[in-house]
């Protein structure tokens, strides 16, 4: 029984080797949009997650919270969703004039 | 074109305020940039060219000054690689895995159907703002600036390795933070 449980470990341990850990298949899904994976590391990849359901949604929930980031930048950049206030202004318009007016 | 400084405020101020804004997330420390990229536009405006709007060429100052103030934060020693938790399992056999009560739940079908879905990009923003300050600089530029990484790598002073070790626990981090918050 301990022999089998023993041969059961290494087993897993063999497995990890050749398999990727979700560990690094999340790594590897975050690089996937950016850098161009090799040919090793993209099967890799894709063999983790035929296997791995947790893998496979955090990839789905990568790719949604991604385009949520691309959509806000841009709504944040034309919406001027933050100003300044008078008090700021204020300030603001003072240190100009005292450096335009320095000889 | 000619430069105007005494309508900068009235002009662009609101502009390049929510532009810095959007990057740092906090108001005093956006409305220091602003005032930086006033000053430094006033001494170097001898330089302006007029190829580009008055605008653009102060929201490039700006950009700038944003990147100095990312480099200040991601030099400063913290403690975000300490208090990181890794949602892995750290040791035996199945190392690497996620914790059982940490990995990834399935989540709403309307997450990705509504894009801008107000709830969601509420719960993302709270997230966002609750990443420790190097993280969310490395985030920002690229992610919203969309730089390539060797030029973050470039303006920041910090290994690719390293880039993406950040990159990969910030997303681990934010993605965990709005599970908790969307699925509530």
């Amino acid at each position: 029984m301990v022999e089998m449980s023993g041969m059961k470990t290494t087993l897993i341990k063999g497995l990890n080797k050749l398999m990727l850990t979700c560990d690094g298949a999340s790594l590897l899904m975050d690089q996937s949009g950016f850098v161009k994976l090799s040919c090793i590391k993209w099967t890799q990849l894709k063999m983790h997650l035929m296997v791995c359901e947790f893998c496979r949604d955090y990839l789905k929930q990568s790719h949604i919270i991604n385009s949520h980031l691309a959509h806000m930048g841009s709504v944040e950049a034309k919406n001027l969703t933050w100003k300044l206030t008078e008090d700021q202004k204020m300030r603001l318009a003072e240190v100009v004039e005292k450096q335009l007016n320095k000889p | 074109m000619e430069l105007t400084p005494e309508n900068w405020v009235e002009n662009h101020g609101d502009f390049l305020f929510n532009f810095a804004y959007s990057r740092v997330r906090y108001r005093q420390v956006a409305e220091d940039l602003v005032q930086e990229c006033f000053l430094s536009a006033l001494k170097s405006r001898q330089h302006f060219r007029g190829e580009s709007s008055e605008r653009t060429w102060l929201t490039a100052i700006l950009k700038r000054k944003v990147i100095d103030f990312y480099r200040k934060q991601t030099t400063k020693s913290d403690s975000s690689e300490d208090s990181f938790s890794s949602p892995f399992i750290k040791e035996g056999p199945f190392q690497g895995r996620w914790l059982r009560e940490r990995s990834p739940k399935p989540w709403s079908p309307t997450a990705d159907e509504h894009l801008n879905q107000e709830e969601f990009m509420g719960v993302l923003k709270v997230c966002l703002d609750h990443l420790p300050e190097n993280w969310r600089a490395i985030f920002v530029l690229r992610f919203i600036e969309e730089m390539e990484s060797d030029e973050i790598c470039k303006e920041l002073g910090c290994s690719a390795s390293n880039l993406w070790i950040i990159i990969h626990r910030t997303r681990l981090k934010l993605r965990e933070c709005v599970e908790k918050g969307w699925l509530k």
